[in-house]
């Protein structure tokens, strides 16, 4: 399992009859410069007993921030690959950086680890 | 803060955006952003764009939806993605004019290299658009269970033109 933070201008607004917080298309985008999207290695926060709310605390991201949760299997499905980072267990990067199609299946198919609290 | 800025600087887009919009300097440095989502980020935001208050309402929510994702700084997503960029903006409406949409207005926010990212729909149906500051626009449209993807500038083609009419006869 993976993470990434989602900041509020990543999420669509609340739907108006249940609630529920969409994250955009774009939570798994990258810069151009970047290869590939970082991500927290979710076993390795656990290991340490920490949960997702420690992928935010570092930031200085409050809980109108999110955390998606997607498993490897779901990132290989989609032609993607996960590696992880040598010097940071904890870190990793989906690669190549996804194309715009491959990034929204990745966001829309994704659920919160961490759910954001509705901004007021 | 906000002063005005008359004549407005010379601009090669503006000729072509309606008249219903200027541009407005202002200083938000000073200023806690709640859209950030933490209350120590910095808003280099120089520019908002207003918006004629005779616009349809989906047009006027577009239009406050840019100026607020444009307090956002760089680093806004905590990954190291940049601001956005004013001409992105710029682009984004000109699109929208061109293509003779009419609403809903989409969720507004930077794209991670400073352009605009603008969305409509939710899960099983969509149509993402992410707008550069030299007027690229790359397109994904979800439905019925298929992504499809290209890319075109901001005065569009007949597909995206269809697509933003799927979106104002699905959502509006």
């Amino acid at each position: 399992m993976i993470w990434r933070r989602v900041p509020p201008a990543e999420q669509l607004p609340p739907d108006p009859v249940t609630g529920e917080i969409v994250p955009k298309g774009s939570a798994f985008r990258t810069k151009g410069t970047e290869d590939g999207v970082s991500i927290g290695v979710a076993a390795q926060y656990l290991a340490g007993g920490l949960g997702p709310e420690a992928m935010l605390a570092p930031e200085g991201c409050d809980q109108t921030w999110g955390v998606l949760e997607i498993t490897v299997r779901e990132v290989r499905a989609v032609g993607l690959e996960v590696g992880l980072d040598p010097d940071d267990t904890g870190h990793g990067l989906v690669f190549p950086p996804p194309p715009s199609g491959k990034s929204r299946r990745l966001s829309k198919s994704a659920r919160w680890a961490l759910h954001p609290r509705p901004a007021t | 803060m906000i002063s005005w800025t008359f004549p407005l600087p010379a601009d090669p887009l503006m000729g072509t955006i309606s008249r219903a919009f200027r541009r407005l300097q202002t200083d938000y440095s000073k200023q806690p952003d709640p859209a950030r989502g933490t209350l120590t980020a910095e808003s280099p935001q120089q520019w908002i764009i207003e918006c004629d208050g005779a616009s349809p309402a989906w047009l006027r929510g577009t239009v406050e939806a840019i100026n607020r994702a444009a307090r956002l700084g760089d680093n806004w997503d905590s990954y190291g993605a940049c601001r956005l960029q004013e001409k992105a903006a710029l682009h984004a409406i000109e699109l929208l004019e061109v293509s003779k949409f009419g609403g809903p207005a989409p969720a507004v926010s930077p794209s991670k290299d400073g352009g605009i990212h603008l969305e409509w729909g939710r899960r099983h149906f969509g149509l993402e658009l992410e707008i550069t500051d030299e007027g690229e626009v790359s397109v994904v449209l979800e439905m019925d269970d298929r992504v499809e993807e290209w890319s075109t500038t901001q005065l569009g083609d007949d597909r995206l033109f269809g697509a933003l009419r799927e979106v104002s006869s699905r959502l509006a």
